[in-house]
């Protein structure tokens, strides 16, 4: 008498099962395949970031401190709140310095206040941020954004 | 039995040294509140309007910056716009100065608020646990428009 079938060979059930575990693991390969390609196209992952400076209190003889009042925009309301802004000064003779560091309010605004004396120009830049779900893999990013201008001639 | 008088002098000591703790004591009490009078433990800011502006989508920016003497008072202060209709008010926006204490808070304008008032909480910024806390006293700007 002879249980089951001998080793290699196969019994009908198992040829079955066999078949019915291989039609699943394709189909969910490829459902998997189906939705990871339409998330990547869907899901934007970074957001373009603008910055303006509308307005500026320079002193009439361009001597003291100047105020300037910036902008940040973004088509993503979570780009504009908490994006960090440096704002540098290049001298007339080329050296270059950090003079203020603000982070932007709820609505995008921010204000910077900097010695204006032998600037000849100034750069600003708003860093890039990371928000969303914390974890490696699901993280959108707020691109970094720079202008520079000078004083007086709208940044 | 009569008492010895070496017991009697030591005991006339304790209480002479007794007595001077005692004053030395009451003299700390005195003197305290004067030395931390001397220590200035809250620091005057102010808040500083600077220009106002509607920009192009409607929204009004204001500009301002917070002066105190210490520096600490003036960098990342956080500041609220609140604007303040007949029937209400509303915040708006908030944002922390930058390094120097200047900032821009932007909102809409419509409707046009009767008054936009400005306030920079108060903030410690001496280490916790530490005896000697120091304060950055909280400012208000009212700013009335028209």
């Amino acid at each position: 008498m002879r249980y089951g079938s001998r080793i290699g060979e196969p019994t009908t059930a198992g040829r079955r099962l066999k078949r019915t575990a291989v039609a699943v693991l394709l189909g969910s390969l490829a459902a998997a395949a189906a939705i990871g390609a339409g998330t990547a196209v869907a899901h934007q992952v970074s957001f373009p970031t603008d910055v303006d400076v509308p307005f500026e209190l320079v002193p009439p003889s361009e001597t003291g401190a100047g105020l300037f009042a910036g902008r940040v925009t973004s088509p993503r309301s979570a780009c504009l709140a908490a994006r960090t802004v440096t704002a540098i000064a290049v001298h007339d003779d080329g050296s270059r310095r950090v003079v203020d560091r603000a982070r932007t309010s709820a609505n995008g605004g921010f204000g910077l206040r900097f010695d204006v004396t032998g600037v000849d120009y100034g750069i600003l830049k708003v860093a890039r941020k990371r928000f969303g779900p914390k974890g490696k893999r699901h993280r959108h990013v707020c691109r970094p954004a720079r202008i520079s201008g000078r004083s007086g001639g709208g940044m | 039995m009569s008492a010895d008088p070496a017991r009697t002098g030591l005991r006339r000591a304790g209480i002479a040294a007794s007595v001077a703790l005692l004053a030395a004591a009451l003299a700390l009490l005195v003197v305290g509140p004067g030395s931390a009078d001397a220590h200035k433990r809250s620091v005057a800011t102010t808040i500083l309007f600077g220009a106002g502006d509607v920009t192009d989508d409607d929204q009004v920016l204001f500009l301002g910056r917070v002066k105190a003497p210490a520096r600490s008072c003036r960098a990342f202060r956080p500041v609220t716009m609140t604007f303040v209709y007949s029937d209400g008010r509303r915040r708006v926006d908030r944002g922390p100065t930058s390094r120097n204490g200047a900032f821009a808070l932007l909102g809409p304008f419509d409707p046009e608020p009767d008054r936009v008032v400005f306030r920079a909480p108060r903030k410690r910024f001496a280490p916790k646990g530490k005896r000697h806390r120091h304060v950055c006293r909280g400012a208000r700007l009212v700013l009335p428009i028209n």
